[in-house]
C-alpha cells in the first residue's frame, strides 16, 4: 500500500516549479557538519566518511552563523569554515552527493535554536501568549522568545537568508550538482507539541486564523451557528485563549483554534518552499523530518507529502521503543513517495543517553516501519556531541564497524527497492488529537516539563466529559494503547494511517481500525468510508459516532463499519484474530516465550511488479522485552545476519537478545541467483 | 552556567555509555524506587478547588481524585514522595512571568533564578500548594552565591576531573573546564587518554597522569577526583553523610588536588546524591546530574551565606519514601 503524495497534488502552487523527482535513488546518509571542522581537515573527514559506504553526505547551513549581525553575511570570507560551497564541492571530490539542511530553526545545539540573535530579538517576529506576550524557550544555552511562523517580518527574515546562501547552493543542485534535497525544519515542535493556547496570538496569527475560519465555514452564519455564538463579521472574531467547553456544542472554536495551528505548519512549508523556489532553487527535491504530535504519530503525514518530496522522522529511540518507533514512522511511510528516517548515531549533551546499540537497532525498526531511506546523525562528531563513528580529528570510534555493517547490509540488501506491507492500519482521527491538546492542563510549559519528566504531554488533560458518555481526551488515548496491544499479541503487523492520506492510496489495507467516539469530525467518517468503498474492512469502535464536527446529529456514514464495543483485553485479542483470520492476514512470526516479533521486509515494488504479495528479502527481529527469544522463520531457507556474520540453517530457532533488534536476510539458492543476475544487470 | 562556546568532546558511544552507566540504577534500586512513594504527583484545580486533572511522574494520568484540598493525603494515597496542586492557569502566568523578566543579555543561570523567583511568587499568590514543604519561605540564592560555589571546585580558567577505574582499565574520565564564569568545556576520555599514554592499573600513579595529561591539553586542574567503578557506584547510589570522607580515608579516592572544603566532609553526599536521585527520579539526563552533584557538594559543604537556599531547593525536589 502506498498513499503517495509529492507528485503533483500542488499544482496550483507556485512551488510546482519545482521539479519531483519519481522513483527512489539510494541514499544512505552520514550528517557532517561542514562548518564545525577547519576547512583543511573536510578532505581528510570526507574520506572516512566515504569508507562507512554511504551515499550521501548530510550537512547544514546554520543560519545564526551565515548571519550573525543584522545586514552581514559569513559564507566563508572570514570563517574559512563557513564556505558552504566549497564544503560540498569536497563532497563531490569525495564521490559522494549531499542533503543540505537549512532550518531556518536548524538547532543542532547551537545557542537561540540556530535562529540568529537580532532575529530572535526583533518584537515583530515573536511569537504571542495569549495576553500578547513573548512566550519564552527554556532551550539551553540561553532562553529565548520562540519567533511566530505566521509572522510577516519574521517571514521577511527568513527570506533574506534563503535569498543570502542561493548563491552557494543554487549551482550546486541536482540534475547537474550533487545537492540531491534542500531539507527545512517541520515548525510542528513549535506549533502543535504544545498546548493549544500557549501561542500564537502574533496578530499576523490571529488575521490568518480569521481567513482559516472564513474559508472552512464560508459565511458567518455557518461560522456562528457552529461556535454557538453571535458574531457579526469575520474581521471581528478572536480567537480561544482557554478552554472554556462545558458542553458538546462549545467545542467547535476550540478544535478549530488547534486546526489552524496544523494548517499553519503547512501554510509555513509552502511559504518556505516559494521562497526557496525565488531564490532561485528550482530544480530541486525538498525534504523534512517531522515532529511528533501530541500522541506520538505525525498527524500531518499527508499534507506534508503533498508539499515536500521526501518525508520522514528523526529517531532518537533505544531498541526497546517499537511502538514509539511504529507511531512516529509508519503513518509517513504510507504518506510520502520517499519515507526516511534520521537516526541519532550518538547524541547531544542534552539528550537522552542510549546505548551504542540502540541506534543500530532504531535503524533496523525504521526500515521494518518503511524507511526507505536512512540519514545517520551525526556522521563525524562536533563539538557537541558523543557517539558518532568517526571522532572530529578523523579517527574512528567504537561504533565505526558497526555502522559500516549496517550501511553495507542495507546496501546489499537494496533498501530504496523494499517495500513494507501495510495490509492492517490504524486510522488516526486528528480531531481526537486536537482534543488532548485543547484539553491540556500545563499551559506552555507543559510539553517540555513532562518531556523533562519522562511522560507524554498527552497525559496531563482535563478530566471532563463536557456531556459526551465519556472523556473522549481520554478514551482515544486507552483505546488507542488497548488497539496497539491487542494486535501485537494478535501478531498481527500494522501502521498508523492519516485519513487525509486515504484519497491517495494506490493500494487499499485489508483492515482498517479506528477509535471512535460520539463524535468524530465528517472528514474522517469519510475517509472510513472511501476505505470501505475500496474493500477495506473497517472495525470502529467503541462507540458509533452520531455527532459531527459542529456537534450536530449526522446518521449517514460508517454503514459498513463493524463495532468492537468496549471490550476486556482478551475479548479485544480474540476479536481481532477473528477479524484478521476473515480477511487472510496470516500472523507474523513470533517468540510467545520472549515477545520477540519479526517484521517482514519484502523484495519487490507492489507497484512496479504488481505483486501485491512481493516476496520476502528478509526480517527484522526485535526483542523489547528483558529475556533472550528465538523465533523460528521457516523451514525452507538458510537466513544470515549480515551484521554479525551469523548463518542460520533451515528450521533453526534464530536467537534475539533482550532489548535489541536484528536483521536477517534469506540466503536460498534461488535468491543468491537472484542476486547475481541483479549484479549483472 | 553554560558558556556561549561551550564544547562536549571526547565521548565515543561505548565511552559516554560507561559514563552514563555510573549513574544508571541498578535494578535492585529501580524496584525498590518503584515500590516506595516516590515521584511527584501533580494535581490542577479550579478556583473552587475542584480537581481538573492529575499526573504522576511514574504512573501517567491519575484519575477520581476526590479532592486536593490536603497534598499531604495526596501524596499517601496516591503513592508520590511530592506533591504540587496548582491552580489552573498559573503555568500560563508562569510563562507570562518568565518572558517579562527573562532578559537577552541574561546568563543561562540568572534565567533560571528568574524562573524560580517567578515560581515563588505564584505560590505566595495561592495558586501552588507543595507537599512537602513550601516555596515561599525559602530564599532563592543569587547568581553570585551559585558561582561562588562553583568557584570551590573550580575557579575561572581552572578544570575539575573525575576518572573512574575498572578492573584494570579506565572505565571513564571526564573534566569540567570553567572560563568567563561558565562550562566551557566538558572532555571526556577521548581528550584525555591519548595526552595520558598508557596507564598501568595502579589507581594512584594513573591518577597522577592523567592530571598531569589533563593540565597539559585542557587546563590547570583545581579539583581531581580518581576511584574504582565499585566506590564511585557506591558513592553515587549512597546518601549516607559521611560517605565520600570515608572513601578517601580508606584510601578507595584519591582526591588530588583537592579543594580545602573537602576535609570539612560534612554532608557532601546527602546533598550530591540527592541531586542525582532527583535527576534520575523525573528521567532527566546523567550530565544533568553530574551538574547538580558538584554544585550541590560545593553548596553543601562551604559555609558560603545562601547554601541553606541551596540545599533547601535540592531537598524540596528530592524524591523521598513516604514517613
Amino acid at each position: 500500500m502506498g498513499g503517495k503524495r509529492g507528485t503533483g497534488e500542488t499544482a496550483e502552487r507556485a512551488s510546482q516549479q519545482l521539479s519531483l523527482q519519481t522513483g527512489r535513488p539510494r541514499v544512505l546518509a552520514a550528517e557532517v557538519h561542514g562548518f564545525r571542522h577547519p576547512k583543511s581537515t573536510w578532505p581528510a573527514l570526507l574520506e572516512r566518511v566515504r569508507e562507512l559506504g554511504v551515499t550521501h553526505v548530510t550537512t547544514l547551513v546554520p543560519w545564526s552563523e551565515v548571519e550573525p549581525r543584522p545586514s552581514e553575511i559569513e559564507l566563508g570570507e572570514r570563517r574559512p569554515s563557513m564556505a558552504i560551497g566549497e564544503f560540498l564541492d569536497h563532497v563531490a571530490t569525495a564521490g559522494l552527493r549531499a542533503i543540505v539542511r537549512i532550518g531556518p530553526r536548524i538547532r543542532a545545539d547551537l545557542a537561540l535554536a540556530g535562529i540568529p540573535d537580532h532575529v530572535v530579538h526583533d518584537r515583530a517576529s515573536m511569537a504571542r501568549s495569549a495576553r500578547g506576550n513573548p512566550v519564552p524557550s527554556p532551550i539551553p544555552p540561553r532562553m529565548f522568545p520562540w519567533p511566530s511562523y505566521a509572522s510577516t517580518a519574521y517571514r521577511a527574515h527568513v527570506r533574506r537568508f534563503v535569498s543570502s546562501i542561493a548563491g552557494e547552493l543554487v549551482p550546486r543542485l541536482a540534475p547537474t550538482g550533487i545537492v540531491d534535497a534542500i531539507d527545512i525544519e517541520d515548525p510542528s515542535a513549535v506549533l502543535v507539541r504544545a498546548g493549544a493556547y500557549a501561542r500564537d496570538y502574533h496578530p499576523d496569527a490571529v488575521a490568518s486564523f480569521r481567513s482559516f475560519v472564513e474559508h472552512r465555514y464560508g459565511s458567518i452564519s455557518e461560522l456562528s451557528a457552529a461556535w454557538g455564538i453571535n458574531e457579526t463579521s469575520f474581521s471581528e472574531l478572536t480567537p480561544p485563549t482557554r478552554f472554556s467547553a462545558e458542553t458538546p456544542r462549545d467545542l467547535p472554536r476550540h478544535l478549530d483554534w488547534a486546526a489552524f495551528q496544523e494548517w499553519l505548519v503547512d501554510d509555513f512549508r509552502g511559504f518556505l518552499r516559494n521562497a526557496l523556489v525565488d531564490a532561485g532553487f528550482s530544480s530541486v527535491s525538498l525534504s523534512s523530518a517531522l515532529d511528533a504530535s501530541a500522541i506520538g504519530v505525525p498527524t500531518d503525514a499527508s499534507n506534508a507529502s503533498s508539499r515536500l518530496d521526501r518525508v520522514g522522522v528523526e529517531l532518537a529511540t533505544r531498541a526497546t521503543e517499537l511502538v514509539a518507533i511504529r507511531r512516529r514512522l509508519s503513518s509517513v511511510a504510507i504518506a510520502s513517495m520517499r519515507p526516511f528516517a534520521r537516526i541519532l548515531l550518538g547524541g547531544s549533551p542534552w539528550g537522552r543517553p542510549r546505548r551504542e546499540h540502540d541506534a543500530i537497532a532504531s535503524a533496523l525498526l525504521a526500515v521494518a516501519f518503511g524507511a526507505r531511506e536512512l540519514e545517520l546523525s551525526m556522521g563525524v562528531s562536533h563539538e557537541r556531541w558523543w557517539g558518532a563513528p568517526i571522532d572530529m580529528d578523523g579517527s574512528t570510534t567504537s561504533s565505526f564497524e558497526s555502522v559500516r555493517a549496517l550501511v553495507a547490509a542495507l546496501t546489499e540488501l537494496g533498501l530504496e527497492r523494499l517495500t513494507t506491507r501495510h495490509d492492517v492500519v490504524i486510522v488516526i482521527p486528528p480531531e481526537y488529537v486536537r482534543f488532548v491538546r485543547v484539553t491540556h492542563l500545563f499551559g506552555p510549559l507543559g510539553a517540555g516539563l513532562l518531556d523533562f519528566a519522562g511522560r507524554s504531554f498527552a497525559e496531563a488533560t482535563l478530566d471532563s466529559k463536557f456531556g459526551f458518555e465519556r472523556a473522549i481526551q481520554h478514551a482515544f488515548l486507552d483505546r488507542l494503547g488497548a488497539l496497539e496491544a491487542a494486535l501485537d499479541e494478535a501478531r498481527v503487523d500494522f501502521s498508523f494511517l492519516d485519513p487525509e492520506s486515504v484519497r491517495s492510496l494506490d493500494v487499499v489495507p485489508k483492515l482498517a481500525f479506528a477509535p471512535t467516539f460520539e463524535m468524530l469530525d465528517e472528514s474522517t467518517t469519510a475517509a472510513l468510508d472511501e476505505l470501505a468503498r475500496r474493500g477495506a474492512q473497517v472495525v470502529i469502535g467503541p462507540d458509533r459516532p452520531r455527532l459531527g464536527h459542529s456537534m450536530d446529529p449526522v446518521n449517514a456514514g460508517l454503514q459498513t463499519a463493524t463495532v468492537l464495543g468496549d471490550l476486556a483485553h482478551s475479548d479485544l485479542v480474540r476479536s481481532i484474530v477473528e477479524i484478521a483470520s476473515s480477511t487472510s492476514i496470516a500472523p507474523a512470526p513470533h517468540d510467545a516465550a520472549s515477545g520477540a516479533r519479526a517484521f517482514a521486509l519484502h523484495a519487490h515494488d507492489t507497484k512496479a511488479t504488481k505483486d501485491t504479495r512481493g516476496a520476502i528479502a528478509g526480517y527484522v527481529l526485535a526483542n523489547a522485552g528483558d529475556t533472550v527469544g528465538g523465533i523460528h522463520l521457516d523451514d525452507a531457507s538458510t537466513w544470515t545476519d549480515p551484521l554479525s556474520g551469523e548463518t542460520f540453517p533451515p528450521g533453526e530457532r534464530i536467537p534475539v537478545i533482550a532489548r535489541s533488534a536484528r536483521l536477517v536476510v534469506v540466503r536460498s539458492p534461488e535468491r543468491r541467483a537472484e542476486k547475481r543476475s541483479e549484479a549483472r544487470r | 552556567v553554560i558558556h556561549e562556546f561551550f564544547r562536549f568532546e571526547g565521548f565515543d558511544a561505548a565511552s559516554y555509555d560507561a559514563f552514563v552507566s555510573l549513574f544508571r540504577p541498578s535494578r535492585a534500586i529501580a524496584a525498590d524506587r518503584s515500590s516506595r512513594n516516590v515521584g511527584l504527583l501533580v494535581v490542577v484545580v479550579d478556583d473552587d478547588d475542584n480537581v481538573l486533572g492529575a499526573v504522576h511522574s511514574n504512573r501517567g494520568r491519575v484519575t477520581n481524585i476526590g479532592s486536593a484540598h490536603d497534598p499531604e493525603a495526596l501524596a499517601h494515597v496516591h503513592g508520590a514522595g511530592r506533591v504540587i496542586v496548582f491552580r489552573e492557569g498559573a503555568f500560563e502566568d508562569l510563562a507570562e512571568r518568565i518572558a517579562l523578566r527573562v532578559r537577552r543579555e541574561q546568563g543561562y543561570l540568572d534565567q533560571i533564578i528568574t524562573v524560580l523567583e517567578s515560581l515563588r511568587e505564584i505560590e505566595r499568590a495561592g495558586a501552588l500548594r507543595v507537599f512537602p514543604g513550601s516555596l515561599s519561605h525559602m530564599p532563592i540564592p543569587s547568581a553570585d552565591t551559585l558561582r561562588r560555589a562553583f568557584d570551590l571546585i573550580a575557579s575561572d580558567g581552572h578544570v575539575v576531573v573525575l576518572a573512574i577505574h575498572g578492573h584494570k582499565r579506565l572505565e571513564s574520565a571526564i573534566a569540567f573546564r570553567r572560563r568567563d564564569g561558565a562550562i566551557d568545556g566538558i572532555f571526556g576520555p577521548g581528550r584525555i587518554l591519548p595526552a595520558a599514554g598508557p596507564l598501568e592499573g595502579h589507581l594512584e600513579r594513573d591518577h597522577d597522569r592523567i592530571v598531569a595529561a589533563v593540565n597539559r591539553e585542557i587546563g590547570p586542574v583545581q579539583t581531581a577526583f580518581s576511584m574504582r567503578e565499585g566506590v564511585a557506584r557506591k558513592l553515587i547510589a549512597q546518601r549516607t553523610p559521611g560517605a565520600l570522607s570515608a572513601a578517601i580515608a580508606a584510601r578507595e579516592l584519591y582526591a588530588r588536588p583537592a579543594p580545602p572544603w573537602l576535609s570539612l566532609g560534612v554532608g557532601v553526599d546527602t546533598v550530591a546524591s540527592a541531586v542525582v536521585g532527583i535527576s534520575h527520579a523525573i528521567g532527566a539526563s546523567p550530565l544533568a546530574s553530574a551538574f547538580g552533584a558538584a554544585l550541590s557538594s560545593a553548596a553543601g559543604l562551604s559555609s558560603l551565606p545562601g547554601r541553606e537556599a541551596i540545599e533547601s531547593w535540592v531537598e524540596l525536589f528530592s524524591p523521598r519514601p513516604r514517613r
